[in-house]
């Protein structure tokens, strides 16, 4: 077998408009079909805590419970998150590595400030007896809070490849695609989060 | 040599175009989730009517989601269909939502479902 047609597939040039996304990479486009399919496990999660609190005359109002003020610091730091993650893609398109790795690192630090601040949240409402087994309001609390920590983790992880790989030079090729796709997905665990903190801390 | 990096000054001028520069978006956008953050936390504490506050926190989240989406998300630089990719399955979603919770509402008041029979 001859190895031109592989050949000629390397050389296709980067980044390829397709009709119907433009100039969309298939691992954009792949990373939004996840986010989206994701999302709808957050919303399946928050249509139960939505459902089962409408048919409890008893449920608590989440601010004489949970800490607001708390919570609203670690809102802002994830929002300062997704502002430092941005900055590093555009770094990263303008070629500046070095710049790039420091924004990357930055928003890490962000994530992980952001899952020291729920370790503390728990410690503290676990002490109160607001445990996992103790209602509807906890479990559905947990459930949904440590599957969007559980993300959190993945991101940070995420983004610590990402700013290893830029370090040694990758990832900055075809308008720094790899970095805007790691960004996708830390934006969502932001944005996310945006809904969970209104539906399930704030909304009396 | 140098004639050659003078032409690319930049590894990111190696692809098609050169990056748009968005960054004015990003802080302008910044200031806007912050605001409507401390907004939210600020209604939160206020005693007015439940369903109200209910309301203008939905709308302020799904506000700031969409600025996150659309800026952040760099969905209002995309084309139009990537926008459709992400954008189709929450008006379905959300009215799948809005059906349950009806159901919820009805069965803490007591309505009968007409289709049950004891």
């Amino acid at each position: 077998m001859s190895s031109r047609p592989e050949a000629s597939y390397a050389a296709a040039p980067t980044p390829l408009t397709t009709p119907t996304f433009g100039q969309a990479t298939t691992g954009k486009v792949g990373m939004w079909i996840f986010l989206v399919t994701d999302a709808m496990t957050f919303g399946g999660l928050l249509l139960a805590y939505g459902i089962l609190r409408a048919g409890n005359k008893q449920w608590p109002t989440p601010t004489t419970v949970l800490g607001i003020p708390f919570t609203a610091v670690m809102t802002f730091v994830l929002i300062v998150s997704s502002l430092t993650m941005v900055l590093a893609l555009d770094s990263a398109k303008h070629g500046n590595a070095k710049q790039a790795v420091r924004w990357l690192l930055a928003t890490a630090s962000g994530g992980i400030l952001f899952l020291c601040g729920q370790v503390y949240e728990y410690r503290h409402l676990i002490r109160e007896g607001f445990t996992l087994p103790s209602g509807n309001f906890p479990a559905t609390f947990y459930v949904i809070t440590s599957f969007h920590g559980a993300h959190v983790f993945t991101g940070v992880c995420y983004l610590l490849i990402t700013a290893f790989g830029v370090s040694r030079g990758k990832h900055l090729e075809n308008g720094a695609n790899f970095v805007e796709i790691t960004g996708l997905f830390w934006h969502f665990v932001d944005l996310i989060w945006i809904l969970v903190f209104t539906l399930v801390y704030l909304i009396p | 040599m140098s004639e050659h990096a003078s032409s690319v000054p930049h590894a990111a001028d190696a692809g098609v175009q050169r990056a748009p520069d968005h960054r004015r978006d990003y802080f302008r956008i910044f200031w806007v989730l912050l605001v409507l953050t401390i907004v939210e936390v600020a209604v939160s504490y206020t005693k007015i009517d439940k369903r109200i506050i209910s309301t203008v926190m939905i709308a302020l989240a799904l506000s700031k989601a969409s600025f996150v989406g659309l800026y952040y998300m760099h969905l209002k630089y995309e084309k139009r269909s990537l926008m459709w990719l992400a954008f189709l399955p929450l008006p379905l979603a959300g009215s799948y939502a809005v059906f349950l919770l009806l159901d919820a509402f009805n069965l803490l008041r007591g309505v009968p479902v007409p289709w049950v029979h004891h």
